[in-house]
């Protein structure tokens, strides 16, 4: 290794490596029956938002975690059979604020984040 | 000196390496056979479950019972594209497979090491649990799955035995001579067995676990388990050893070196029982199981080549999987696998950086910066003096600063950061005293002086090669043992890792006797000598003296 390598390599404390998910996108759902059983949620049920990508999200050990402004929402499941589709649900939909920014990305695993728009309830993003 | 030095050093390590290789083939014939009992109802998931595995075991049971091992793997894909290795998730929970998958033999990917340990005289069974996969954390889930096999092998080991095997394995099962292999989520799956095993009576007498790549949902202070309820699971009073691959870009914090911190730290209640940590340097995630498919392709690691080759990171999984089972439930020897003190064996490639703990209650600890008053006073009651040196201590995140260090070990981990020079002039050195009001201790009963160290992100350390400086002990008459190098022993490199650098500690153990001239009844003082670098940046923690390995 050179000077100037080993310098460059130095000077790098880290290097990006997973990547975001393309084409992400959010919808915004009511609750799911089996989820609001399971949580035992209120009656009104969950808030169940949607992320749909372009391609799979990834099954990893470490799990997907939507940050929505200060909430951070970690029940998750699969939305569909090719797994483009993330579906989170929150049981504290008082906490969710129009606006705020939104990223998903897999436990403190910063390279794999991927943003979002900012999430309305009613728009879905768009 | 230092050739010399080498030589003795593989000629010792030769002689302590025992029996060689732990992956030879054992003497008997092997053979397997799937079990599945499917709607078994368990206390932590909210549905039934299927207790299904593989068993492999020899065909010639004579001279048991023999000891079990059962391997549990990690969260990945259940349901597979038929000729694919494209593993999906579920939507359906309990999990089916749509029309046109199939369910994703997640279990079978630890083949390779439940024949070969098979053929040494052990029961091994694989565990699936597809059931409780693609779903938040699942450590209890995961716990309780294992406890059930144990408790049908105990169906099965009885007289009348139970189906699918009848009477097969009727007695030949010892069940207080258990070991858990535990990949990725599986990791933290088997301390959670461990965990409800003691919460039962300890029915089952868990020897060890080996953890590759594991999780620690439990100890993480942010973003997870919010919802899940997962506790904090320790590997005590049992042998453990930890696999870190350096390029894990799955658990790409390499969450297991928090688990060693915190077993390395813990007095044993029962058993004393040595804690290893195996920082494999170009080792990835997934192809410990050869069902997983590979990282991410765009994946890398910094400054060291990953391993593409499945068969050659399989070959270290066998390595030290086999060498664990065989040393805590056969009682062979080959514990310098663990802690270092021999050379690796030649099948496992790329350098592994130790991490090594005796024994907790067997040991004396000299300081690991918890004391009152430190870094100026150590745990031992003496005064740490230095010169030309700057010591700061720091306690978990504190010791990412000043950024951009990364730092990953466990939150209840205290370490110095030496970083020298400072402003003073001289050879830096940093002067411990060993005894109480820096009395003479009386050392001779122990047979390693060995400290935890680790290079800071820092561009005053070497970018390759090795940090390096010299360690000598004093007596109370004032003799002072020759300056021995710590490169004599191990190499201190700068970090890496996948994606950022992390400073992971690795052990360094010098035998008392290199420390001639001085009398190890009357030690004094430990005395670090920066004389071989002019500068440099390290983490020390964990100074102590070891017994011999048992």
């Amino acid at each position: 290794m050179t000077r100037r390598q080993a310098l460059t390599l130095t000077l790098s404390p880290s290097i990006l490596v997973a990547r975001p998910i393309k084409g992400a996108r959010y919808r915004v759902l009511g609750a799911s029956k089996d989820q609001a059983q399971e949580k035992n949620a209120d009656k009104n049920g969950p808030v169940v938002i949607e992320l749909i990508a372009e391609e799979r999200w990834p099954i990893r050990a470490l799990d997907p975690i939507l940050q929505i402004g200060g909430l951070t929402l970690d029940s998750y499941q699969f939305g569909n059979a090719e797994n483009t589709i993330l579906r989170f649900s929150c049981y504290d939909p008082d906490k969710l604020q129009d606006g705020a920014t939104m990223y998903v990305q897999y436990g403190q695993d910063a390279s794999s984040r991927t943003d979002l728009p900012n999430f309305y309830r009613n728009t879905n993003g768009k | 000196m230092r050739p010399i030095f080498f030589v003795l050093s593989f000629l010792l390590g030769a002689a302590l390496y025992g029996q060689g290789d732990p992956t030879t083939a054992g003497p008997r014939k092997v053979t397997s056979q799937e079990y599945k009992i499917t709607g078994v109802p368990l206390p932590t998931v909210s549905y039934p479950i299927d207790v299904w595995g593989t068993v492999w075991y020899p065909e010639d049971m004579t001279g048991g019972p023999l000891p079990l091992v059962l391997l549990l793997h990690g969260n990945h894909g259940i349901c597979r594209l038929p000729g694919t290795q494209t593993d999906l998730g579920t939507t359906i929970f309990p999990p089916f497979c749509p029309a046109g998958q199939i369910q994703t033999p997640n279990h079978s990917g630890y083949e390779y090491i439940a024949t070969r340990l098979a053929s040494h005289g052990f029961i091994v069974a694989s565990i699936n649990v597809n059931a409780i996969n693609v779903r938040a954390n699942g450590g209890p889930e995961r716990g309780a799955t294992v406890l059930e096999h144990f408790r049908y092998w105990d169906v099965w080991n009885s007289a009348d035995g139970a189906a699918p095997f009848g009477k097969l394995f009727s007695g030949k099962v010892n069940l207080q001579n258990v070991g858990l292999m535990g990949h990725s989520r599986g990791g933290e799956g088997a301390r959670a067995a461990l965990e409800f095993s003691r919460q039962a009576g300890s029915p089952y007498n868990i020897k060890g676990i080996i953890e590759i790549g594991p999780v620690d949902f439990g100890r993480t202070s942010s973003l997870t388990a919010l919802t899940t309820g997962n506790p904090t699971y320790n590997a005590t009073d049992t042998a453990f050893s930890v696999i870190l691959p350096s390029c894990d870009a799955d658990v790409s914090d390499n969450q297991g070196m928090r688990v060693f911190d915190r077993a390395a730290a813990t007095r044993e209640l029962s058993s004393p029982t040595p804690k290893s940590q195996l920082y494999v340097l170009g080792a990835n995630h997934n192809f410990y199981n050869s069902e997983g498919t590979p990282e991410d392709p765009g994946f890398s690691c910094i400054d060291f080549p990953i391993i593409t080759d499945r068969p050659q990171q399989e070959a270290i999984g066998l390595v030290y999987v086999m060498g664990f089972m065989r040393t805590h439930l056969s009682g062979e020897d080959f514990k310098s696998l663990f802690n270092g003190d021999a050379p690796q064996p030649a099948s496992t490639l790329t350098p592994v950086n130790h991490s090594y703990m005796e024994s907790p209650t067997q040991s004396i600890l000299i300081d690991n910066y918890t004391a009152q008053f430190t870094p100026d006073v150590n745990n031992a009651g003496g005064l740490n003096n230095l010169g030309n040196l700057k010591v700061t201590r720091c306690l978990g995140a504190q010791c990412q600063l000043p950024a951009p260090v990364a730092w990953r070990h466990d939150q209840g981990l205290a370490a110095a950061r030496l970083d020298w020079p400072a402003d003073g002039t001289g050879t830096p050195y940093y002067a411990i005293h060993i005894g109480d009001n820096s009395g003479p201790r009386d050392i001779s009963g122990y047979a390693l002086l060995s400290f935890r160290v680790a290079a800071a992100f820092d561009l005053k350390n070497p970018v390759t090669g090795s940090q390096d400086f010299s360690i000598r002990l004093l007596d109370a008459s004032g003799a002072v043992s020759p300056r021995i190098a710590v490169t004599d022993y191990k190499t201190i490199p700068y970090p890496t890792g996948y994606g950022f650098r992390r400073s992971v500690l690795r052990t360094v153990r010098i035998p008392l006797t290199a420390f001639r001239n001085v009398d190890l009844r009357r030690v004094v003082r430990v005395d670090l000598i920066f004389d071989k670098n002019p500068q440099g940046s390290l983490f020390l923690t964990e100074v102590m003296f070891s017994p011999s390995p048992r």
